[in-house]
């Protein structure tokens, strides 16, 4: 066999050996052909993935309320106002959690807690604990719930938090 | 009888025409519609905050008001298929050595019939 027979005939392998190679994606286009007449409608939707922090005044020891919270589907978020109920009985003022979106540190939604919702959610608590429900606080919150306790004048209002107090565990950092 | 050519034989134009089978490049688009309706959303206001206080908790719902604009349609995707030559040497081998084995494992087997089972087949006349 000569040589350029040979040549032809290792390339002809070659090519036969490396086969083809066939490749299939989808375009998604910007053209769309109408099927019926437009509808249009106002409504109310709630904004999801949005971070917000709420933050109480600072006390003179120190004592903050920080909680960032992170809006569902919904547009909600939600945080439980008993840390708030004990810095109003502890510090004996009313406390004004300030809503802000963390991207703008814009403020956003204010929500005053006085002594008398304080002392409702105090009750509300209550009822919660008898039917079972269990909360956490920070280690600070429930120092804060323990002096209360300890020092509160108010009989009822002790009673209350008596009855809160073993429902409540402590909540870590992280959480 | 003189030894075979494999060029008289055909052999080259054979893998030619078989190579030029598998060169052939292709390419093709095939439009499909798939309904998806078309909705643009705008935002008429800013967000509104409200706050619900319900069993020891705040809740607190973030809203915007906005004009949905829904139209029942169609959407056009386009799927695109090609086909080119590539060359490769894992296919290169797996070829090659299939080829390779197809042949030897015939050898065998014509090894086996005409001249093992054979001569045993006399060894036991």
């Amino acid at each position: 066999m000569s040589r350029p027979a040979i040549a032809v005939l290792l390339a002809a392998a070659a090519l036969l050996a490396g086969g083809c190679t066939t490749r299939s994606w989808t375009e998604e286009t910007d053209t769309y052909r109408p099927l019926g007449p437009t509808e249009q409608r106002v409504e109310n939707r709630g904004i999801a993935d949005l971070w917000l922090k709420a933050t109480g005044p600072q006390e003179e020891d120190g004592f903050q309320i920080i909680e960032r919270l992170h809006t569902g589907p919904d547009g909600q978020v939600s945080l439980s106002l008993l840390p708030v109920a004990l810095q109003v009985l502890a510090y004996g003022h009313e406390v004004v959690l300030e809503f802000r979106r963390m991207e703008d540190d814009a403020l956003v939604h204010t929500s005053r807690i006085t002594a008398e919702n304080a002392l409702t959610v105090l009750r509300e608590w209550q009822v919660q604990v008898r039917l079972g429900a269990k909360t956490k606080l920070r280690p600070a919150e429930i120092k804060l719930l323990d002096r209360l306790i300890d020092d509160l004048g108010d009989e009822p209002t002790i009673e209350m938090l008596t009855e809160i107090r073993p429902a409540i565990s402590e909540r870590m950092e992280w959480e | 009888m003189p030894p075979m050519n494999p060029v008289r034989l055909g052999v080259i134009p054979a893998l030619l025409a078989c190579s030029v089978l598998c060169v052939g490049c292709a390419s093709s688009s095939t439009e499909i519609w798939q309904q998806q309706d078309r909705v643009d959303i705008k935002t008429l206001a800013a967000p509104t905050y409200s706050e619900d206080r319900r069993l020891g908790n705040l809740t607190v719902t973030v809203q915007e008001q906005v004009q949905v604009t829904t139209t029942p349609s169609e959407r056009l995707y386009l799927m695109h298929e090609n086909t080119e030559f590539a060359f490769d040497w894992d296919s290169f081998g797996l070829v090659f050595f299939g080829i390779l084995g197809s042949v030897v494992s015939l050898g065998i087997t014509v090894f086996l019939v005409f001249f093992a089972v054979d001569s045993n087949d006399d060894e036991n006349e």
